[in-house]
């Protein structure tokens, strides 16, 4: 036995040993008060360099920590669109073309210079910086560009973005792309068979990839594998503020300053201002609190749950806790108008159900029953706002006037549901047939908030009599009914955003040919008249180059949306974020990632000695 | 002894080939699948989720795509994660020995723990300290590993004395020498392995205290008793060989004990081991992550056993030879 005992021990001793030496400390002086850029930038400054002249110049130096959910999943931007690889890979690494402010909610130049449209609004014209460097130093040209849209439109490349610039179906069924050329090393052109609203920035969540070191591995096959996170970061080559110089997998992303970056403050100073960045990866959001208590980290994006004690604690502790308004990640409840027939030839949702649904009456009767104050209240503690549109009004620039159809009004449920021929008896609803009205709706299990919402709406529905049988289920089983063999009757789910905010890419949930379009997904033609309204007020959308033209169409279009309950919008959580106050630049907004989208401009007032 | 090995090592294959089918059934018995939580982001239209699902096989028959992953498996290739897109064993690699350290130590500290538990219960039979030990160890096999878990990690977060979780000092790790980061891990193993360790150590004390009771009143023990040896000497020397073999035997059931421990204690302290990984995998359904998972924990636990059977046998070789048909 002790012989047992030493050889343990000296096995774990070993394995300690190899966690402890396995790397090479790395040189002192990172934190030295000169705050001379380390690693230095390499001059001279790119010829077509942007000042930015809307940020507070700040000072170089220091590393900037903050706390992240997991690992990334990939170093690839154009594999990668999940929402850690965004945080820690496109943000920090990769510089979009054209550039979205997440304050003014608007587009401006990034690495290219320019974005000129033609007269019939279909081509499109972008100039790059001159002088434009990846980080390893070699020229960023439109050969890049060429390169990426090659990958992008190759189909043995599963990449999201290629759905991006598909623009209808071929004469054979297939689908169709939009065109790219490249006219010289500093022009490429985009020409579209209809026009897209905002193209720019849209275009922009496709973040180039450098042809010098990935078109080998693309001409091998092996692009869906390459920038995995095994690669060595080393030869990770960006455009972005960052690159890579250590990835511990479930543990840090570190990222150093790129070199060859191409912004300048209004003093001349070259950005990005710190050193180095890292990611810690926290999984639990408790630690994550206890991290950013003890100044572990700089910033964090707080939960609701650890506002209170966050403010509480913010004097003594010295730290800033900012209130953002309201996020951009709804709640909503739904019913299936899917006539379909499951595999067994029977009706994924009872008929007689599907016909309450179907009636415009009993759904806005449900709506004016929910009493969503009280869902802020109760489930919320009061850090969130009741939702009447699809549009969170968190999204400034595009969320909707006010709509009627969502005010808590029990007289109004039943009026309407009496004119739908509606009657209460005994304390239960009945159809006009005489049917108890009874359904199920199902949620997410793993989603708390979620789950008591639906015991609220439960409550809330009882008082019209009507019996709602609560399904909590796992998420997966959840999707299954959504996207598979579509038998449920309600249910109660949430919608996020991508960046940009712009209804633009609502598209997928308005047209009735959609595949998210839950109520009734993938119509060949729009089963009901106000969904062909929706799907020319959705088009509209999308093609108007007007400005002022997009907002009246997609108001239009929430007020639709809205008046039909096609989904039942219910609350929305507040938005909350917290830093250190020596965090310079820092701008916090409800969308994602809400604490380093301008990570480049980000500095530290004072370093630790 | 020969024999041993070669009858365990003949038998590893066919356990690990039932285990992985049954992992696959189960997987196949989940609802939902991996690309079908891709199609809730618009950028995975319909088109592509089927190219997803055709480049990683996923729209071949149930048992075509599990024979397929059996004759890769049997090269080595356990095929790429669906998440992450890269070889799962690379990804295994990476944090296997992670939770090999968490284990080693939480293997030490349960050990050390019971022997010396085990040992005060036995020789204070009856009489307060053994009471004391009997309350100790009812107590640590009553407690929830993860209760256990979340405790420590409050008492790391209030005293201020130890890391609240991950392994290592990431901002600072670069910057220290040897011995700090020596410290600096030590510090951070010390409370997930505890953890880990707390509930086993108190099981192995019971059996150990039982065990060695009944061994301090054999004979031959009586009899070094009676020829003058020391208590002490009694105990170590004699008791404790005495009571190695069926100590031996826990040992193989313990390291599998630990490990399944250390996935759970892994989640709650942030350790970067196999277990969130594993669980990432289950929760997301990367079929071929769950299944190199699966795999790799079967070859360890089966071959600690065999370990710890071989010790026993090189102790005691009766123990290695097959039963004698009674006629």
């Amino acid at each position: 036995m002790p012989c047992r005992a030493v050889v343990l021990s000296l096995l774990t001793l070993f394995l300690a040993g190899c966690q402890a030496c396995s790397d090479a400390p790395a040189p002192e002086g990172r934190t030295s008060a000169e705050r001379v850029p380390n690693p230095p930038f390499v001059e001279p400054l790119p010829a077509g360099a942007w000042t930015v002249e809307d940020i507070e110049p700040g000072r170089h130096g220091g590393d900037l920590v903050l706390a992240v959910t997991a690992s990334p999943r990939t170093f690839n931007p154009l594999m990668g669109s999940d929402g850690i690889t965004v945080e820690v890979v496109h943000i920090p690494m990769y510089a979009p073309c054209w550039r979205f402010d997440y304050v003014k909610q608007a587009g401006g130049p990034g690495l290219c210079a320019q974005a000129e449209q033609s007269e019939d609004g279909l081509t499109w014209t972008f100039t790059l910086r001159e002088g434009l460097r990846w980080s390893d130093g070699q020229p960023l040209t439109t050969d890049d560009v060429a390169f990426t849209w090659q990958v992008l439109m190759d189909p043995e490349v599963p990449a999201p973005g290629r759905s991006l610039f598909e623009q209808g179906k071929t004469e054979e069924g297939k689908p169709r792309y939009a065109g790219f050329e490249q006219v010289d090393p500093l022009t490429f052109r985009i020409t579209l068979y209809e026009p897209i609203a905002s193209f720019p920035l849209m275009m922009s969540s496709v973040r180039w990839v450098p042809k010098h070191t990935l078109h080998k591995v693309w001409k091998a096959g092996r692009f869906t594998e390459a920038l995995g996170v095994n690669t060595p970061p080393e030869q990770v080559v960006t455009s972005g503020a960052f690159r890579p110089v250590k990835y511990r997998a479930d543990e840090q992303v570190v990222l150093e300053r790129n070199p060859h970056f191409w912004q300048v403050d209004s003093k001349k100073q070259r950005l990005p201002y710190l050193d180095r960045v890292i990611f810690l990866v926290v999984p639990d959001q408790s630690a994550a609190f206890l991290k950013f208590r003890q100044g572990e980290t700089h910033a964090w994006n707080v939960p609701t749950d650890h506002y209170d004690r966050l403010v509480r604690e913010a004097p003594e502790k010295g730290y800033l806790v900012h209130e953002l308004g309201a996020s951009l990640n709804t709640a909503y409840l739904m019913f299936n108008l899917d006539p379909g027939l499951d595999d067994a030839g029977q009706p994924v949702v009872d008929p007689i159900k599907r016909g309450w649904f179907e009636r415009l009456g009993f759904r806005q009767a449900i709506s004016h029953a929910l009493d969503r104050e009280g869902m802020v209240r109760s489930v919320l503690h009061g850090r969130g706002e009741p939702l009447c549109s699809f549009i969170s009004p968190g999204n400034v620039r595009w969320a909707p006037p006010p709509h009627p159809t969502c005010t808590f009004d029990l007289d109004k449920s039943r009026a309407l549901l009496a004119a739908e021929g509606f009657v209460e008896r005994d304390g239960k609803l009945h159809d006009p047939e005489g049917h108890e009205v009874t359904f199920s709706v199902v949620t997410n299990a793993e989603n708390s908030v979620r789950v008591h919402l639906l015991n609220v709406i439960k409550e809330d529905l009882a008082r019209l009599g009507i019996s709602v049988r609560v399904r909590p289920v796992p998420f997966n089983e959840l999707l299954a009914a959504l996207k598979t063999h579509r038998r449920f009757e309600g249910l109660v789910l949430g919608w996020g955003t991508a960046v940009p905010p712009d209804p633009a890419l609502f598209k997928n949930v308005f047209l009735s040919s959609a595949p998210n379009h839950f109520w009734h997904p993938s119509q060949k033609t729009p089963a009901r008249p106000w969904e062909a309204k929706m799907d020319t007020l959705a088009i509209q959308v999308n093609t108007l180059v007007d400005e002022q033209a997009r907002k009246k169409a997609s108001d239009e279009l929430m007020a639709l949306f809205s008046t039909q309950q096609a989904q039942t919008m219910l609350v929305v959580e507040q938005a909350y974020a917290a830093s250190r106050s020596e965090l310079g630049n820092f701008k916090p907004t409800p969308l994602r990632p809400r604490t380093h989208w301008n990570i480049e401009q980000l500095y530290l007032k004072s370093l630790p000695r | 002894m020969t024999r041993l090995i070669l009858r365990r090592l003949l038998a590893l294959p066919a356990l690990l080939v039932a285990t992985s089918l049954l992992t696959f059934l189960l997987l196949e018995a989940a609802p939902g699948s991996f690309f079908l939580r891709l199609s809730e982001d618009p950028a995975f239209p319909p088109e592509l989720i089927q190219a997803l699902e055709a480049r990683y096989g996923l729209d071949q028959g149930v048992f075509v795509r599990y024979g397929r992953w059996l004759v890769a498996a049997l090269s080595g290739d356990f095929g790429p994660s669906l998440t992450y897109g890269v070889s799962t064993t690379s990804l295994i690699v990476e944090r296997l020995s992670n939770t090999l350290l968490l284990t080693g130590v939480a293997l030490v500290i349960a050990w050390g723990l019971a022997v010396a538990l085990g040992i005060t219960g036995a020789v204070t039979r009856g009489r307060w300290p053994d009471r004391l030990v009997s309350v100790v160890t009812f107590g640590g096999m009553s407690t929830p590993r993860v209760l256990l878990a979340l405790l420590l990690l409050w008492f790391a977060a209030t005293s201020g004395v130890l890391p609240t979780g991950g392994m290592r000092d990431l901002v600072r790790w670069d910057r220290m020498s040897t011995g700090q980061r020596w410290a600096d891990l030590a510090a951070h193993v010390a409370l997930p392995a505890l953890a880990v360790a707390l509930p086993a150590g108190a099981r192995i004390a019971r059996q150990l205290r039982a065990t060695l009771i009944e061994a301090l009143g054999q004979p031959a023990i009586l009899a070094a008793r009676a020829r003058g040896l020391s208590g002490p000497r009694v105990v170590l020397g004699h008791a404790l060989s005495w009571a190695a073999n069926p100590m031996i035997t826990l040992l193989g059931y313990s390291v599998g004990g630990l490990l399944a421990g250390s996935f759970l204690v892994e989640v709650v302290f942030a350790w970067p081991g196999m277990a969130r990984l594993t669980v990432e995998a289950v929760l997301t359904g990367d079929e071929p992550m769950v299944l190199a998972s699966v795999v790799l924990a079967t070859t360890m636990l089966t071959l600690g056993n065999l370990v710890a059977d071989l010790w026993l046998v090189a102790r005691d070789p009766r123990q290695g030879r097959a039963p004698e048909a009674s006629s």
